[in-house]
């Protein structure tokens, strides 16, 4: 049928349209209303991913930040923020949430439809905030704001602000009479609010920030906090002012059963064997009863103090620990005393069998022991010496005003055999010459010291053995140069003073070492004084012993020096501090030895008016090797002539000259 | 017909434009996403770089104990990426010290740093040390006349150069000098202008334990030694250029050793008839050595400029004392024979040092010598530190990412700051 | 002819037009599913970046504290600190560094100028992650720091992280997380829905909950769980509220 066709297509043209028009309209309203969801959903996730991410890097930063999130427009959401969760909540019933990893203690937030959140986070809380504003510190809104903290600011409305708990430190420092209770935490939180503690009241914090710090008042919280030997923050205020009495001149804290151990020495608190826990407190002035007859608490102000008596060994009690409480621990039996005279044991210098320590040189004979305990035998005889005493030294010899040489000075009763200083000398080092030697090479003060201002006026006076000795034992001065008199005419002299009157120079030591040599027994043939005139040793006086082997087996008259060296000839030079062979040596223009015995002249090439020669003693190297005629020494131009007291005795051939009748 | 064509094409076109709409929401939604990866990957990139610097600057050297931030600071000090701490500790390579720690965290040839050094002049301190003997006179009179100027010339040209004299014990009656010439001139510190960059002090004064084994006034090898372990009076400050001058005719402990056979011994017999007098020399070169200490020995002339042959010279040639209101002349033969060796023994120090001896035959050219000595002890200065893969950088800065991060470095010693510039790259 | 041609080609068209807009439909779905992951991933690379920063920087966990300037060391870690946490925290995330959504696992290691000295290595965080269908995605990576021994010896590290999104890590993160109101009393009650693709169980010996069937994969709890098994995998709906301590879940 014609019309029935065209009605068919026009009503499938119409159907297909319909179908299509509603097809599309369904395809596109799922589409874009599961993409509006979709889109919205997927803002809200990366605006919460964004705000965790900030608050977690705020959180990992050092130091005080502020960071601003601006919420992009049109969007309505609430966000609350608590236990680690960001909840996003829009629309009726849709929610996003993410979490964030940081501790922020903070908050709980909530904030309705904010256009900018604010991240700050503060150093003194460790805690981050959060506020739904652009970050800005505004000090006359009421509100405390802590991006005032980043910007180095106070915020008055955050001291003691319940709500946001900051502590802003700035405002501690502007307003110092004030207590906020946000700064005084049981945490450190760098501000030390000394105006929140009160007197006689406790609130449960000893602030960490205080420790150490005079404030004026005790934290009682500090106090209860570390008593009986618990440790921990010190408040040097406490114990509380009310709690001490005065009594006899001592302040003392009443007992109240806490001993406070806050405050101790470290240093003496180290445990020791026999006190692994003991406890020293600072010296603070006041006694704490309730630690005085604590066994293991020591407080130093405390008269009767069980614990720091226990510090020190008492009399007559075996000394362990390192102090003997004013006596001394005598190096025989460790035992404390006063002195150690008495305990059977002799105490002599360090390398004997009770050695006392270095340095107690000079006491032992006075303080620390005595011949009683020492027995006699230890003292050997001492056998008096010769008759001549004389030591000298050399002038010079001038003509018209030209010096022609030099002259001997003899200066009597300097050299002390058996003298009462020598023998002490000679007691300290335990009568051996090896501890002489000891002596003789080492620096001031157990060396000798040099007076410089005596070099001057070197002949006008030579000292007694004994004196020079005297004054060296007790000069306790480590200059070696020093000048006894005040118009010290060497600049070398590094002390000017008493203390150097005595110690005399190389004339006084060297007749000060021939005395203890011969006290100490070596024979007179084997030790002398000598001065050399003009060599290269440059007018200098000392003593020369020989390496007898007949005294290798004599007990403290053998040197160790002198081991494979048996008939060479030692140079002991105090002046120099050393002890060495006089062969190696640049001294060889000695004209005349000397001791107590006598005086030995020129051996070799006398010449024949009998008064000069050269300075070649017997058995010495002279100028090289050990040959006695060797040219050098004929070649000195020194007058070396045989000294007038030898002259006299007229001995023809200078070999030895011995005073007559010794 | 032609409407069909019309309405095929249209269908066409929806097609065409949902394909394309298709693909730009493929592109730019996931192509958003993937850029977002992209910037967090490239984020914590950044970040691991940015740790890394900040790591590396508090990290410490095991052998000198000091941050890797401070021994940058040390060497933009001095200039040197290599710093001498001295006998204990020796030396540590900076560069090297960064880049080992720079490969295990962020990979071999992957990074690149520079820290430029600020221009700093060293601090140069002089120790002399002054045998005060007689025959020294007109040397020590040439050097209180000279160093003064010296001194304050080197510093207006801004050099930071100090001084100190250490006169040995002694000091002889030199004659002749000044307004009384028949009055003993007696060579002391009094007679040195000192200031705050030139000082002077008796060796006597030092606490040491071998001051002086030989003559006291001569014995410049042990004086040496305890002059520089004493150090100049202001004290030895870190990091500056340690220089001792020890001046002499003779031989480290005086040219008084005796004869043998006619000849003086220190010079023409054997070494071990005279073996303290190198002894002396070693002490000295050992501390010197020690203490980083560089020496330029300074001869005087022994007499052998007036008189070459050191024998029957006239006295008057070499020196001059006043001794108890007499002038002595006197000819030191020995010194004279002895010079040889004390030209050998002031090289061997200078050269165990990594110094330089001079060898003055008139005391005029003392002022030469000594600018000579500054000039050479002052240090040259590289421009920069750097470490890693510079080539790397130069191609990445070109065609990869790279990461930069500036950290400062604060050059304490001098209280300025430089930069440590850090690249990083995949 | 013309009436022939106008019947075939139209419901073609119409056909095409169909298929192209269902074409377009699942295009973008494909895509909102791509979005969906791609977001995890970013979330997953922020989350250990920020984690390993936190836990290198951050007071509360390994940061050291320089009693002298009393600030911060960007990256310096204390090795005191270190230990303690390793001790510590064997078995579960520090809760300074803890994210609910997630588990991971940090590892520090010294690096030593000489390769062949043993290197020191300290290591805490969870123990067990998600496997085979309950995992979704991890993530390895890791950041320089410096471990401080004392002012002089300061050594150059690494601090690694393995941070894993399972659902496991969801499950005992929702719990925990609920465990940490309950104790602040931000809540009397709270019920979620989770996914598990395994049985998971509860061992009140250990306080530690499971999830697989022959390997199992356990977390340690933050609360104590009064919890019933649940046997077959699928989804659940849990109601949860806090009696005496113990999460009390149904």
């Amino acid at each position: 049928m014609k019309g029935s066709v065209i009605l068919s297509e026009t009503m499938l043209e119409t159907t297909a349209i319909l179908i299509s028009f509603i097809l599309i309209v369904l395809v596109v309203q799922l589409v874009f209303s599961q993409q509006n969801q979709r889109t919205y959903e997927s803002v809200f996730e990366a605006l919460g991913r964004d705000v965790s991410t900030s608050i977690d890097r705020a959180a990992a930063t050092a130091g005080n930040i502020q960071m601003q999130i601006d919420i992009p427009k049109g969007l309505r959401f609430r966000l609350d923020i608590d236990q680690k969760a960001l909840i996003i909540k829009y629309g009726d019933k849709n929610s996003v949430r993410t979490f964030f990893s940081s501790l922020i203690k903070s908050g709980p937030y909530s904030f309705e439809n904010p256009k900018s959140l604010c991240i700050v986070k503060t150093v003194n809380d460790n805690s981050v905030y959060i506020s739904n504003k652009t970050c800005s510190c505004n000090t006359n809104d009421n509100i405390c704001d802590p991006e005032c903290n980043v910007e180095n600011k106070c915020d008055t409305k955050c001291v003691n602000d319940n709500s946001t708990g900051v502590c802003n430190p700035f405002c501690a420092k502007e307003n110092p009479g004030i207590c906020d209770k946000n700064c005084y935490r049981g945490y450190q939180t760098g501000v030390c609010e000394k105006n929140c503690i009160k007197e006689n009241e406790r609130d449960g914090i000893c602030s960490p920030d205080c420790e150490g710090l005079k404030k004026g008042v005790c934290d009682l919280d500090c106090y209860d906090q570390y008593p009986n030997s618990k440790t921990g923050y010190c408040d040097p205020d406490c114990p509380a002012k009310s709690k001490i009495i005065d009594k006899d001149g001592v302040k003392y804290k009443v007992q109240d059963g806490k001993c406070y151990t806050g405050c101790i020495n470290t240093t003496a608190s180290t445990p020791t064997i026999s006190t692994p826990s003991k406890i020293t407190l600072l010296k603070d002035g006041i006694c704490d009863l309730d630690c005085k007859d604590s066994k293991n608490i020591c407080d130093p102000d405390c008269p009767d103090s069980r614990a720091c008596q226990n510090v020190c060994t008492k009399e007559n009690q075996t000394g362990s620990d390192p102090c003997c409480a004013g006596l001394v621990a005598c190096p025989g039996d460790n035992i404390c005393r006063k002195d150690c005279c008495g305990n059977g044991r002799c105490e002599w210098r360090p390398g004997t069998q009770y050695g006392w320590p270095e340095g107690y040189k000079t006491k032992w004979e006075t303080n620390y022991t005595c011949p009683q305990d020492c027995g006699q035998a230890t003292q050997p005889s001492c056998q008096t010496g010769g008759p001549f005493t004389s030591s000298a030294c050399y002038e010079d010899v001038f003509q018209g005003g030209t010096r022609t040489g030099d002259k001997p000075s003899w200066q009597p009763g300097t050299i002390s055999i058996c003298d009462s200083e020598v023998k002490k000398f000679l007691d300290r080092r335990n009568w051996d010459i090896n501890e002489v030697i000891k002596t003789i090479r080492a620096r001031t003060p157990e060396g000798w010291a040099f007076d410089a201002s005596r070099y001057i006026r070197a002949c006008q006076r030579l000292q007694p053995a004994g004196f020079t000795i005297s004054a060296n034992e007790n000069y306790k001065r480590e200059d070696y140069t020093c000048c006894c008199l005040s118009e010290c005419p060497d600049d070398r002299a590094t002390y000017i003073g008493s203390e150097c009157c005595g110690v005399g120079y190389c004339a006084d030591h060297a007749s000060a070492v021939l005395s203890v040599l011969r006290t100490l027994g070596v024979p007179a043939k084997d030790a002398y004084t000598t001065f050399d005139i003009a060599g290269d040793c440059r007018r200098h006086a000392f003593v020369v012993m020989k390496c007898d082997p007949d005294l290798q087996n004599q007990p403290g008259l053998w040197p160790n020096e002198c081991n494979g060296n048996a008939n060479r000839w030692l140079r002991l030079d105090a002046t120099g501090q050393f002890v060495t062979f006089l062969d190696q040596t640049d001294c060889d223009v000695m004209c005349i030895w000397w001791n107590d015995k006598g005086l030995y002249a020129l051996n070799d090439g006398i010449s024949s008016d009998g008064k000069s020669g050269y300075a070649v003693p017997p058995g010495v190297r002279c100028g090289g090797n050990w040959n006695p005629s060797n040219s050098r020494c004929k070649q000195t131009n020194v007058d070396c002539h045989i000294d007038e007291l030898c002259a006299l005795a007229g001995v023809p051939q200078g070999f030895k000259c011995i005073i007559p009748g010794a | 017909m032609k409407g069909q064509i019309f309405e095929v094409m249209g269908f066409v076109m929806l097609a065409i434009a949902i394909i394309a709409v298709i693909i730009l929401l493929r592109t730019t939604s996931i192509g958003s996403f993937g850029k977002t990866i992209l910037t967090l990957a490239e984020r914590h990139e950044r970040e691991g770089v940015s740790a890394g610097a900040n790591a590396l600057f508090s990290m410490t050297e095991s052998k000198s104990g000091k941050s890797l931030q401070e021994l940058v600071g040390i060497a933009a000090y001095i200039g040197n990426d290599t710093i001498d701490f001295g006998p204990s500790i020796s030396y540590v390579d900076v560069p090297q010290e960064i880049t080992w720690r720079l490969d295990a965290l962020y990979g071999k040839d992957h990074w690149y740093m520079r820290v430029p050094y600020p221009k700093i002049e060293a601090a140069i301190q002089i120790i002399f040390i002054q045998d005060t003997s007689s025959s020294l006179c007109d040397d020590v009179e040439n050097l209180r006349k000279v160093l003064p100027g010296l001194i304050s010339d080197l510093r207006a040209a801004g050099k930071r150069v100090t001084a100190t004299i250490y006169l040995l014990e002694g000091g002889s009656p030199c004659c002749g000098i000044g307004s009384n010439p028949s009055q003993p001139y007696v060579i002391s510190c009094d007679k040195f202008p000192q200031s705050q960059y030139l000082r002077c002090s008796n060796i006597g004064g030092l606490q040491c334990e071998d001051k002086r084994r030989g003559d006291p006034s001569e014995d410049w090898g042990h004086g040496t030694a305890c002059a520089i372990e004493a150090g100049p009076i202001e004290g030895w400050q870190k990091f500056s250029v340690r220089v001792v001058i020890p001046i002499s005719d003779e031989v480290p402990e005086g040219s008084e050793c005796g004869l043998d056979t006619g000849n003086p011994r220190c010079c023409a017999s054997t070494p071990s008839s005279y073996v303290e007098q190198h002894n002396s020399l070693l002490r000295g070169i050992e501390v010197a050595k020690k203490n980083g200490v560089f020496a330029f020995p300074i001869k005087a002339d022994p007499g052998s400029g007036c008189c070459p042959s050191c024998s029957n010279c006239d006295a008057k040639c070499n020196i001059c004392v006043i001794w108890q209101g007499q002038t002595y002349h006197d000819f030191t033969q020995l010194q004279c024979q002895c010079s040889g060796l004390v030209t050998q023994y002031m090289t061997e120090m200078a050269t165990a040092t990594g110094g330089q001896m001079y060898d003055l035959s008139k005391g005029s050219d003392l002022a030469s010598a000594l600018k000579d000595v500054i000039e050479k002890v002052t240090p040259e200065r590289t421009g920069a530190l750097e470490a890693g893969n510079r080539a790397g950088y130069e191609i990445a800065q070109r065609t990869k990412n790279i990461r930069a991060v500036n950290f400062p470095v604060p050059v304490a010693v001098a209280g300025v700051y430089t930069t440590a510039n850090i690249y990083e790259w995949a | 002819m013309k009436g022939q041609m106008s019947y075939i080609l139209k419901p073609i068209s119409l056909v095409m037009t169909i298929a192209l807009l269902l074409f377009l439909y699942s295009s973008i779905s494909e895509s909102i599913a791509k979005e969906r992951q791609a977001s995890k991933t970013l979330n997953l690379i922020s989350t250990s970046t920020n984690i390993l920063l936190i836990l290198a920087n951050s007071e509360d966990c390994l940061a050291y504290r320089s009693p002298a300037t009393d600030g911060l060391y960007a990256n310096i870690v204390d090795v005191t600190k270190l230990k303690q946490m390793a001790s510590d925290f064997k078995n579960i995330e520090p809760p300074c560094a803890r994210n609910y959504n997630f588990g991971w696992r940090a590892t520090v290691v010294e690096i030593n100028q000489d390769p062949q000295t043993p290197s020191k290595i300290w290591s805490f965080g969870a123990k067990n992650f998600s496997t085979g269908p309950a995992f979704k995605n991890d993530i390895n990576t890791s950041m320089p720091i410096a471990i401080r021994y004392s002012d002089k010896d300061v050594i150059p590290g690494n601090i690694y992280i393995y941070l894993v999104n399972g659902e496991l890590e969801n499950i005992a993160g929702a719990l925990d997380w609920s465990c940490d109101l309950f104790r602040n009393g931000r809540l009397n009650a709270t019920s979620f829905g989770i996914h598990t693709s395994f049985p998971l169980s509860y061992y009140k010996s250990t306080n530690e909950l499971c999830s697989g069937t022959k390997q199992k994969s356990c977390r340690v709890m933050s609360c104590p769980l009064a919890i019933k098994d649940i046997k077959a995998p699928g989804d659940y709906v849990w109601t949860i509220s806090y009696l005496q301590g113990s999460l009390v879940v149904k």
